[in-house]
């Protein structure tokens, strides 16, 4: 706390006439010489990217990947440890943050769901900041690829959001409530379709229509969770978006792409290299309920260890190593978004057909029925097989008031609609909270 | 660099790694130019004054600021070296006193939005780096300090008493964005006004001069008052997140603890009805709840000691022989013991986990039993921060040394001098009632850098100061 006052107390300092000016002249020329000089300030910056380095059309490319750079991380985070709120995984670690995801506890102050609501917030500002930069940048913005990408991930984010949390904010905004954030999300994935289009990227485009078939497939449930009862329309404009998708390319596949160096696959980093989340025995041990026989898309392996009960644990083959791409959205949930719209519509025959044109797929016998609810049982199976760990149990679990298994008896009577709220961090410094 | 793969667990080093998964490296340039000046005058030898100043340019400063000055100037006044001077037993009295500014620069590049290259298998991108802040000023601090130093009895009492006055503006602190904004690292920013003010009172004493004894005694003690005054338009906001509270926030402490806390009434709430209680991982903290269904935010404490002690001796015996001890002490702070938080969760062997659990198991226990067992858990439930925030009071035995000086003549013939052999003990003993993993009053490790200062209160992955003893020859020749 002290300053360096002088106070040698026999110290004899005199002043000179020639000292004096020289102190004088220095007092003059620096300021002169530091405020005169325009840059004499300015520094490079030789590790990062100043923002006016961003409008460099060098970037171009770096700010086309830039958006599923940043998405692929958080999404198969979110894919492998939030889904624990479904029946889908099973873990074994006495982390609280995981045991209380398991649990079904939707509180505030879990780890994992503040990474990833940090996360993947974030990963949707950097999309929707690459699609102005480059719109700013190029000169075919109505048709680059890399606009309609970063539109398709900023689309995607919202979902994914809205799958776990109960709101969500853009760039430091106000909360975005789930209704709106899947109408935001639409408008993202028609402009990415739109653009794809006259790209010529037939896969991009599909996946776009897919994704808003999901978006208003969402729209339709949340409406009726929301009070205002089921509006058939909304599932109808699913169907006709899932239609488009196959249409314009009948096995199309939107996969966000992993491996080293950047991210890795999460679900084959959780479930295959670590011990402690194996899936759930129940999907090992599940028959497809038409053959009797063991459904070939639970892909596990042989048994690796036991957990702390003695249940057996296994690894998952679906996604085979660090770099396997992910499914974000493919043609098989377009498939089964149009059974299930056949169902509302109450076109029994046309979701029969359209089960076993994706049981087809994979040599599965048909499926028969005329009875809605054997029906409706089927869809929510097929798409628990057909999507597994490609993070849409939960999101049906609550679509469909299916209480999880595995939730404590306090949690089963809060029931599934309540979702995680926004990050603490996010609370705390965001002044619309 | 690092990497995975390894082809064997017996290769350890970067090039056993089949891949790598991470490349880094930092270049960074700064330019800081300055003209410093100072003048000292003295009339008579008893009256010193001191003035300079110091122009700083720094390439770190945002857009719209130039050079800073920092001016200062001292005064120091020796009364008793005047003839009117005439107090019993005060042999030398000096007044002084000292204005001056000073300045705190920021990061090279904290006032600019920056964004990092990132790896990506499949080609270049980029990820938010630092959220920028073009208005970003260098902190500035101007200081008043008034002391008297006053030697009596011949010397034998020392003593001098300072009062300081500080008032920071523009301090530049880290605090998060929203993580919505794509930023996720902390971004400096400054805030309206800090002001810190508080005395020190330092005193030496000749206890005892003999005949081959002398006894030489010290003690300083230090109170440090600091307060956030004005946020300057800033929204209060939290320096961390999680377990962790600590606020910038008008009218408290910088890094003041304002967190959630249990309600005494009814601690903890269950996930299974209270008769099925199995594990403590179906206890939860309940918390004090604000009119609108959220939590209290309560403050807790302060991050840093508000007052600090020190008292020393030094005995010589003789010409050779001298025995020295130190005592530290602090206090007026709140210290959270995270690492216990973290403790009870991960362990079951933990006693209050194991105590609770053997309660929860036993399936004779009565409802009542499992009641008070789950208050017993809510109440330390290592989720909510306050239950882990203690008294940070301590003093400590920091020192003790006994050192022989050899005479010259016994080793003299060897061309040896100055020899001399101790003993000695460092970090022997410390009271307190802080039941954590750290000592009081020692750094923390582990605690994130960029936080600084306002964490140095959080047990986190801390150590013990290590207990020494040593046993030492010096000589030289």
């Amino acid at each position: 706390m002290r300053l360096d006052a002088t106070h040698h107390r026999k110290q004899d300092v005199s002043s000179s006439a020639v000292r004096g000016l020289s102190h004088l002249a220095g007092l003059v020329l620096l300021p002169l010489l530091l405020g005169g000089c325009d840059g004499f300030l300015d520094v490079e910056n030789p590790t990062n990217l100043l923002d006016e380095d961003l409008t460099n059309p060098q970037l171009e490319q770096a700010l086309s990947n830039s958006g599923e750079a940043n998405f692929a991380g958080p999404y198969s985070g979110a894919v492998a440890t939030l889904e624990m709120l479904g029946d889908q995984v099973y873990h074994v670690s006495s982390q609280d943050f995981a045991i209380l995801i398991q649990q079904g506890d939707r509180r505030s102050n879990n780890s994992a769901a503040e990474g990833s609501y940090d996360d993947l917030a974030a990963a949707l500002a950097v999309s929707e900041e690459v699609v102005e930069r480059l719109q700013a940048m190029v000169s075919n913005p109505g048709s680059h690829l890399g606009i309609a990408r970063n539109h398709f991930w900023a689309g995607a984010a919202r979902v994914v959001l809205l799958s776990y949390f109960r709101e969500f904010t853009v760039r430091g905004g106000p909360p975005v409530r789930p209704a709106q954030g899947l109408r935001d999300a639409i408008d993202r994935f028609q402009s990415a379709a739109q653009i794809a289009a006259a790209a010529g990227d037939a896969n991009l485009e599909a996946g776009a229509y897919g994704a808003i078939a999901r978006a208003y497939r969402g729209l339709y449930f949340e409406t009726i969770h929301g009070g205002a009862g089921a509006d058939p329309s909304l599932f109808q404009q699913a169907e006709t978006f899932a239609r488009q998708a196959l249409d314009t390319d009948s096995d199309y596949s939107v996969e966000l792409r992993y491996g080293s160096p950047g991210a890795v696959n999460g679900l084959y980093n959780t479930f295959n290299v670590g011990f402690r989340h194996r899936p759930t025995p129940q999907y090992f041990q599940r028959l497809d309920p038409v053959s009797g026989e063991p459904d070939p898309r639970f892909m596990l392996g042989p048994e690796v260890a036991k957990g702390v009960q003695g249940e057996p644990m296994h690894n998952q083959f679906k996604w085979g190593d660090f770099s396997s791409p992910l499914a974000v959205n493919r043609a098989a949930e377009a498939r089964l978004i149009i059974a299930e719209a056949r169902l509302v519509a109450g076109d029994l025959d046309g979701a029969v057909e359209w089960i076993n044109r994706v049981r087809s797929n994979w040599d599965l016998p048909d499926f028969a029925s005329s009875d809605t609810g054997e029906i409706q049982d089927q869809i929510i199976y097929e798409r628990s097989a057909e999507l597994w760990l490609e993070g849409r149990a939960w999101e049906d679990h609550r679509y469909y008031e299916i209480i999880p298994s595995a939730w404590s008896d306090v949690q089963k009577q809060r029931g599934v609609h309540e979702r995680f709220p926004v990050s603490v961090r996010e609370q705390a410094n965001n002044p619309n909270y | 660099m690092s990497v995975r793969d390894f082809a064997s667990p017996t290769l350890r080093t970067l090039r056993g790694g089949s891949a790598i998964t991470n490349l880094d490296e930092f270049t960074e340039e700064v330019i800081n130019a300055g003209l410093f000046f100072q003048e000292q005058i003295s009339l008579d030898n008893r009256l010193f004054l001191t003035a300079g100043a110091r122009l700083d340019g720094n390439s770190a400063f945002g857009e719209d600021f130039g050079l800073e000055w920092y001016p200062k100037a001292g005064l120091s006044w020796v009364v008793s070296d005047h003839g009117f001077f005439n107090v019993p037993l005060v042999n030398e009295l000096r007044v002084r006193g000292a204005f001056g500014t000073s300045g705190l620069q920021p990061g090279a590049f904290d006032s600019q939005r920056t964004w990092r290259p990132t790896a990506f298998l499949y080609g270049p991108a980029v990820a938010p780096l630092n959220q920028g802040n073009p208005n970003l000023k260098p902190e500035r601090s101007t200081e008043l300090e008034l002391a008297l130093e006053a030697s009596l009895f011949d010397g034998r009492l020392g003593f001098e008493f300072i009062y300081f006055d500080q008032e920071t503006t523009d301090a530049l602190l880290p605090a998060f964005p929203p993580p919505s904004t794509g930023f996720q690292s902390s971004q400096l920013r400054n805030l309206g006004r800090i002001t810190t003010n508080g005395v020190e009172i330092a005193t030496n004493f000749r206890a005892m001069e003999r005949s081959g004894l002398r006894w030489d005694l010290n003690a300083s003690y230090s109170y440090t008052d600091q307060i956030v005054a004005d946020m300057g338009g800033v929204p209060d906001f939290r320096l961390q997140t999680r377990y962790r509270w600590g606020h910038i926030a008008e009218g408290y402490a910088p890094g003041a603890v304002i967190t959630p806390v249990a309600d005494p009434n009814q601690p903890y709430i269950v996930t299974v009805p209270i008769e099925e209680l199995s594990s403590v991982a179906q206890i939860l903290p309940n918390t004090l709840k604000n009119s609108m269904g959220g939590d209290s935010l309560v403050w807790v404490g302060n991050p840093q000691p508000k007052w600090t002690v020190n008292f020393g001796s030094s005995l010589q015996l003789g010409d050779n022989l001298s025995l020295r001890a130190l005592l530290t002490g602090g206090g007026g702070d709140y210290i959270l013991s995270y690492e216990s938080g973290l403790i009870r969760t991960a362990t079951a062997s933990n006693l209050l986990v194991a105590e609770v659990q053997s309660v929860l198991q036993d399936p004779n226990a009565t409802v009542e039993a499992r009641r008070r067992a789950a208050e017993m858990y809510g109440l330390k439930h290592p989720d909510l921060t306050s239950n882990w925030m203690e008294d940070g009071d301590y003093l400590a035995l920091q020192e003790v040394s006994l050192i022989y000086q050899l005479p010259d003549d016994w080793l003299g013939r060897l061309g040896l001098e100055n020899t001399s052999v101790s003993v000695g003990g460092r970090n022997l003993h410390v009271w307190t009632g802080y039941s954590g993993i750290m000592d009081p009053g020692a750094a923390p490790n582990g605690w994130p850098a960029q936080a600084g200062v306002f964490s140095a209160n959080i047990d986190y992955m801390s150590s013990p100061s290590t207990r020494r003893f040593t046993m030492s020859l010096r000589t030289s020749w």
